[in-house]
């Protein structure tokens, strides 16, 4: 997938949990990403290791910064650029010490008129990835559980890994907007004019809700101005 | 990939994430950036001091490189900035040869992306 370096930094890092699969980013689109084709520039001088098992560069393009490592039979691709050179590179990601990397298998060096192409072909994934995104959003949000939403994705040629990704962004949303309203509804019940103390709301709550989560709920509430304290550890309604 | 067992691994230091060269003007460089990069072209060249004036049509900004390009080269300087006597000025790390350089598409990119990657996230071609 063509993408800009500042888009693989924005990702989070999936380290795969088989030998048979491999370690992927998931994008802010929820798109699962293992192999990545990007275009930078070389920022430092490549370092190579004492036996050349290894080299290691860092690539900038003008999106974000990142490590790139090739070993072994690899190596000799970067013995071929330097410092400043224009590079296309096909990589897969890794990270070392909690830091995103890329694992080198092909680069080349190109000229400044192909890193435009990449950055219009960049933007155009971007906006395929957002159309997907809002498929995928609308299936989770109209299917009864995930594994309808899983059957209607695949029906539609869509990833059906994608529906779980999405499905754990929307769900704790629209499960904190229900536990808002249950509250807001608890207190216009119970309030009778001096507000309703916390362990109240957790006691009417208490059946289908922790206390933290009650509390938290509580505190949002109060940050969005839906709810005050007349006095301490006590709530009204606005 | 993991990393393979019995595999020498390179040294890694934790440098290689938040500064990068974001795409600037040269009416815009505060002499603050980490890093920068700018597209122009050299309009006055000084061999004396290793500096060179770029101009990028929004202003001008003299930058220190070990080599010269020829006058009237369109480049891309990959830097730090720095100030001197109040002034903005770039230490050019990295000067590329751009004279093969699409400059109308160039700015059909930039267009492109002000629109798709804007706050409002909803460009539709």
């Amino acid at each position: 997938m063509r993408i800009r370096l500042g888009d693989v930094w924005r990702s989070e890092f999936v380290r795969s949990e088989s030998d048979f699969e491999p370690s992927y980013i998931l994008t802010s689109l929820k798109q699962k990403v293992h192999r990545v084709k990007v275009v930078g520039t070389l920022r430092s001088p490549p370092i190579f290791g004492s036996d050349n098992s290894y080299a290691r560069f860092e690539l900038d393009d003008s999106t974000g910064a990142i490590w790139v490592s090739a070993f072994h039979g690899r190596v000799g691709m970067v013995e071929r650029i330097a410092q400043g050179d224009m590079v296309q590179i096909v990589a897969t990601v890794n990270e070392y010490r909690g830091r995103l990397e890329l694992i080198a298998e092909c680069i080349w060096k190109v000229n400044p008129n192909f890193w435009l192409l990449h950055r219009a072909e960049a933007a155009r994934s971007e906006l395929e990835g957002r159309k997907e995104y809002e498929k995928v959003k609308s299936i989770v949000m109209h299917e009864r559980n995930v594994l309808e939403a899983k059957e209607t994705a695949r029906e539609i040629g869509l990833e059906p890994e994608v529906i779980e990704s999405v499905h754990a962004e929307i769900a704790p949303r629209e499960a904190e907007e229900d536990l808002g309203a249950e509250i807001l509804g608890l207190i216009s019940k119970l309030d009778a004019g001096s507000g309703v103390r916390v362990e109240d709301i957790v006691e009417g709550l208490k059946a289908s809700h922790s206390s933290d989560e009650v509390e938290s709920a509580l505190g949002k509430l109060l940050d969005d101005g839906d709810i005050y304290e007349p006095t301490v550890g006590k709530y009204s309604r606005i | 990939m993991q990393d393979e067992p019995g595999e020498q691994q390179p040294p890694r230091d934790q440098t290689g994430s938040g500064e990068f060269a974001g795409e600037k003007r040269a009416s815009q460089i505060t002499g603050q950036e980490p890093w920068l990069s700018l597209i122009g072209t050299v309009i006055s060249r000084n061999t004396a001091e290793s500096s060179m004036v770029v101009d990028d049509g929004t202003g001008q900004i003299t930058v220190r490189a070990a080599r010269l390009p020829e006058l009237g080269s369109l480049v891309r300087i990959v830097g730090r900035a720095f100030t001197s006597a109040g002034k903005a000025l770039l230490d050019g790390v990295i000067v590329q040869d751009f004279s093969c350089f699409d400059v109308d598409l160039y700015r059909k990119v930039l267009d492109l992306e002000e629109r798709v990657y804007s706050q409002e996230g909803d460009f539709h071609p």
